[in-house]
């Protein structure tokens, strides 16, 4: 393990996403405390409309005259959330239906499978903009259209990972040795095929922020009065080029975040999977 | 020999595994029928050689027995209990007493686990002991195997291949088996590591009073290891009997292919004389009755036809109908018993 | 006889991560025309790197030269400008894995034709002027020699099976006319049967055309089917040399009768050879066998042995050498 981490350390491009990704959590957990004007999440100033970056609002202030920073910092808030929450019910639903669907072999994986393909054949935002027409468009609307879209990329790689193994010697003789499918799905095969779920996990939310923010800026995500960086961006539209500021914050923002997750992605594939490991 | 009139250990009859071969849609366009009718039995403490090329079903054979495949017909029992059978679903208890070698038992370890919980893995499953009665036996199986107590806290990639072996022999052994399929256990290996290997084998047969089935295809192997053979082509037992009757006299036109294929150090040079040419039919594809006839040069039109079946004279069966007309003492028989290699 | 393989006093090292390893240690290997010599030997005993050595096919990376030579018909194969151009004409190979020699995506026919363009010699012995029609009469030749239908041309190498590709392999290695081909394993992937029928075909190619094999396996009863001689290396040296019946029946080296000695027979259980392999990277002084051999004396830890006569047309590298000290196979 501290072998790992060591090699983790020594992956500067890694550790750069690392340098990104932290604080950035940082400032979704304290957005209320770091943030100069936490109440402008909801309190407009239309005296202060527009105003470029200065030393009382930092990167500038939006249409509504609200500190840009201060939404910036709440909309990490909402962004992580999504994409984590995202994630994590994609990780629930497609894990298992891989790992089941992979270990058999019978009719159950073969519709298990068919069933993903279906769903990896509807795009993100059409169903999205599905959802959010007939449910309306809110938070948790955009988590539900993006986890319906995204499990099935779980399954698949959760199901590719989990044939091969199934052909690995020591699988075959724990099935050999009488090891019930529980133990040896749950104990020899969920543990080997982790490292390439941890990797496409981080890659994951990268994708996901960026599709969430896509959503935002359609207006189809959260509603107008949460901060929400791909919503900020579509806001910003109207102002440019005069206020560059306005659409620069969010855009750098979403830029950074996803390439932070991209790295480090990237950076523990190269530290788990060996295989894949550029030379020396 | 130690086998008795008592009832045997292992009673195999007409055991067969097809496999379906599924083409556009999943359709299934031919079967590929790796095992087919193949029946023997076998009494405590024998050696049972399998011996046979690639595609003659010799590990299927293992796999079928062993519960890794699901018969296609026939059925298994060991000590007079049904271990498999097409409508078997789930492993009896009696399956724990069967284990299985791969040819490099070490490669059976999880590579993310230490020894000592691979170790425990098999007496989880199939006892309820606690943490301390397992760990005793565990380190008793490991001294029976030389692996030194240590080792138990090290992975697989920690510890030289030999001693991997023995760990994966070590984690059969906690079960206490009385039948273990050792399939192809030397193939691979250099002529040293493969007669450590051997010596190992035999005395844990002696310690633990165990039955081997050995699958190899190293013909010198299964001779000086086991004491009954059985020779198999095209899934399907061509003949079977003493090791010392089959290499010394063998019945079989394939067998006598077989035997006279091997190059013997200080015996003249077999390619010299070796005459059987081609390659086994497509498997999809085999041959009505007897499946050896087209590469036979004893087949007769009527072979065509004849549902084969072993025959029996003493304990060497053979299938073949026509075996008697060969003789034995005529031009085209293999040479005798070997000398040594310095003979 | 000018021998047409000629390796003398050939030094070899790989520099690893962990230091230099000596893979391969003042070795002297002849193989004269028309003769097939065995390279015997386990796992990591140099024997691959060796053949590598000639082939010019070493990771240029972390191999380095230390000493000796190496000559295929008088040319040297070590950088010098000849030996480009004999490699793939007058020297050959034929690999352990069929499958692996092939590109998948080509035809057998595209592939063999290739070679031909390339690599065949024309009429007269000369590298130019040959014509299609020659070009496919030989090839035709060549397949019926290594007794495969003409139809397998338009085969790609998965509808080949293993012993049909290693035929191909075979045809291939004859079709440039050399002097001596390369054979690494060739059949240790094959069935007995398989491996018979390879192994006759070979050596009954070989002889009829006159072409040296230099053969290297670690099976011995392979060795003893193919060969007129058998050289035996064990950790990067060179421990004998002799004709096949002399080497099997009256071994000197204490490694090649613990080698024979191990080899499973009836009636016999196999003897184990104590101790391991060294450790290329700190191989014992003198004689490399000594940590395992039960002759070892003083000597054998300090100077190493020389290759030198027992007999005729034998050597062998020990201090110690006597064919009849312990009969070890039958004690």
């Amino acid at each position: 393990m501290r072998e790992l981490l060591g090699r983790f350390a020594r992956d500067r491009a890694a550790l750069l996403g690392l340098c990104i990704i932290g604080p950035l959590v940082l400032a979704a957990v304290f957005a209320q405390v770091l943030a100069p004007y936490p109440n402008d999440v909801v309190d407009f100033h239309l005296e202060r409309r527009l105003l470029p970056p200065s030393a009382d609002a930092l990167l500038g202030t939006d249409r509504m005259g609200s500190d840009i920073l201060s939404r910036l910092l709440f909309g990490a808030r909402t962004t992580l959330m999504l994409a984590g929450v995202t994630v994590g019910l994609a990780l629930l639903i497609g894990v298992p239906i891989g790992l089941v669907a992979g270990y058999y072999d019978n009719r159950m994986s073969e519709a298990l499978m068919r069933i993903a393909e279906i769903f990896l054949a509807v795009p993100q935002i059409v169903l999205a903009i599905a959802i959010a027409q007939t449910l309306g468009p809110s938070i948790k609307n955009a988590i539900l259209a993006l986890t319906l879209t995204y499990w099935p990329f779980w399954a698949r790689l959760v199901y590719a990972e989990t044939r091969s193994m199934r052909n690995e010697i020591f699988i075959e003789s724990a099935v050999a040795l009488g090891a019930s499918s529980w133990r040896v799905v749950v104990l020899h095969i969920l543990p080997a095929i982790a490292s390439p779920i941890i990797v496409r996990t981080s890659i994951g939310m990268g994708a996901t922020i960026l599709t969430a923010a896509t959503l935002g800026f359609l207006g189809l995500g959260p509603p107008p009065t949460a901060p929400e960086w791909g919503r900020m961006i579509s806001e910003s539209r109207e102002h440019l080029p005069e206020a560059w500021w306005y659409a620069l914050a969010p855009g750098v923002a979403i830029f950074l975040t996803v390439l932070g997750f991209n790295l480090v992605g990237d950076g523990l594939r190269d530290i788990l999977d060996p295989r894949s490991r550029r030379g020396p | 020999m130690l086998e008795r009139a008592s009832s045997p250990l292992l009673e195999v009859s007409h055991l067969a595994r097809h496999f379906p071969v599924r083409g556009f849609l999943n359709r299934r366009v031919a079967t590929l029928r790796a095992l087919d009718d193949v029946s023997f039995t076998m009494a405590e403490g024998e050696v049972l050689g399998i011996i046979g090329e690639t595609g003659s079903g010799k590990s299927t054979l293992g796999k079928t027995l062993m519960g890794i495949h699901r018969p296609t017909g026939g059925e298994v029992r060991l000590g007079g209990e049904q271990i498999a059978s097409p409508s078997q679903k789930r492993a009896a208890p009696v399956r724990a007493r069967l284990q299985y070698v791969y040819q490099d038992p070490g490669a059976s370890l999880d590579p993310r686990w230490t020894l000592r919980r691979s170790l425990h893995e098999p007496l989880v499953i199939h006892t309820n002991w606690s943490h301390a009665q397992r760990e005793a036996k565990v380190r008793e199986i490991a001294a029976a195997v030389d692996l030194p107590p240590t080792h138990l806290d090290l992975y697989p990639h920690e510890i030289s291949g030999g001693q991997l072996r023995r760990a994966g022999l070590a984690r059969i052994l906690v079960l206490n088996p009385q039948l273990i399929i050792l399939d192809e256990p030397t193939a691979g290996l250099d002529v040293s590591v493969q007669a450590a290997i051997l010596a190992l084998l035999r005395e844990l047969k002696r310690e633990f009073n165990l039955t081997y089935i050995l699958i190899s295809h190293d013909l010198a192997v299964v001779r000086s290891f086991s004491a009954r053979v059985a020779v198999m082509y095209l899934g399907r037992i061509v003949e079977i009997g003493p090791t010392a009757e089959v290499f010394a006299a063998p019945r079989h036109p394939y067998t006598r292919s077989l035997l006279a294929a091997v190059p013997r150090i200080g015996g003249p040079r077999v390619t010299e004389s070796f005459l059987l040419l081609g390659e086994p039919p497509d498997p999809l594809q085999l041959p009505w009755g007897c499946r050896f006839r087209t590469r036979c040069c004893l087949a007769m039109p009527e072979c065509a036809g004849l549902a084969v079946q072993l025959e029996y004279e003493a304990r060497h069966g053979v299938a073949c109908p026509r075996w008697r007309q060969w003789d034995i003492r005529g031009q085209g028989a293999p040479p005798g018993p070997t000398s040594g290699p310095f003979g | 006889m000018a021998a047409i393989l000629d390796v003398g006093e050939f030094s070899l090292s790989f520099r690893t991560a962990k230091g230099t390893a000596r893979v391969l240690d003042r070795i002297n290997l002849a193989v004269r025309p028309g003769e097939i010599v065995g390279l015997v030997g386990e796992s990591g005993c140099g024997k691959t790197t060796m053949i590598r050595a000639i082939l010019g096919t070493l990771p240029e990376r972390v191999a380095q030269i230390e000493g000796g030579h190496i000559l295929v018909d008088g040319v040297d194969m070590l950088g010098g400008k000849g030996a480009q151009s004999m490699r793939g004409r007058d020297v050959t190979f034929v690999p352990q894995d069929p499958f692996a020699s092939f590109n998948p995506l080509f035809r057998i026919g595209t592939q063999i034709r290739d070679l031909m363009r390339w690599r065949a010699p024309g009429p007269n012995g000369s590298r130019s002027g040959r014509s299609p029609q020659i070009v496919e009469a030989a090839v035709s030749a060549m397949l019926d020699a290594v007794q495969l239908p003409p139809a397998i041309l338009a085969k790609y190498p998965h509808e080949l099976s293993g012993g049909q590709r290693q035929r191909v392999l075979i045809a291939m290695a004859l079709l440039p006319q050399p002097r001596i081909i390369i054979a690494d394993e060739p059949t240790t992937a094959l069935d007995v049967i398989l491996q018979a029928q390879i192994l006759s075909l070979l050596r009954r190619l070989a002889v009829e055309r006159g072409v040296s094999v230099l053969f290297a396996t670690h099976d011995l009863a392979a060795a003893w089917e193919i060969c007129d001689r058998v050289t035996v290396m064990y950790a990067g040296q060179i421990v004998e040399v002799g004709r096949r019946e002399v080497f099997f029946n009256k071994p000197h080296h204490p490694y090649t009768r613990m080698l024979l000695a191990s080899l499973p027979e009836p009636g016999r259980n196999p003897r184990v050879i104590p101790g391991g392999v060294p450790n290329p990277l700190h191989p014992p002084e003198g004689c490399r066998f000594n940590p395992r051999c039960p002759n070892v004396s003083a000597a054998c830890t300090e100077i190493r042995p020389k290759l030198s006569a027992a007999g005729s047309d034998h050597l062998v590298a020990c201090h110690h050498p006597g064919a009849s000290d312990v009969r070890i196979a039958h004690a």
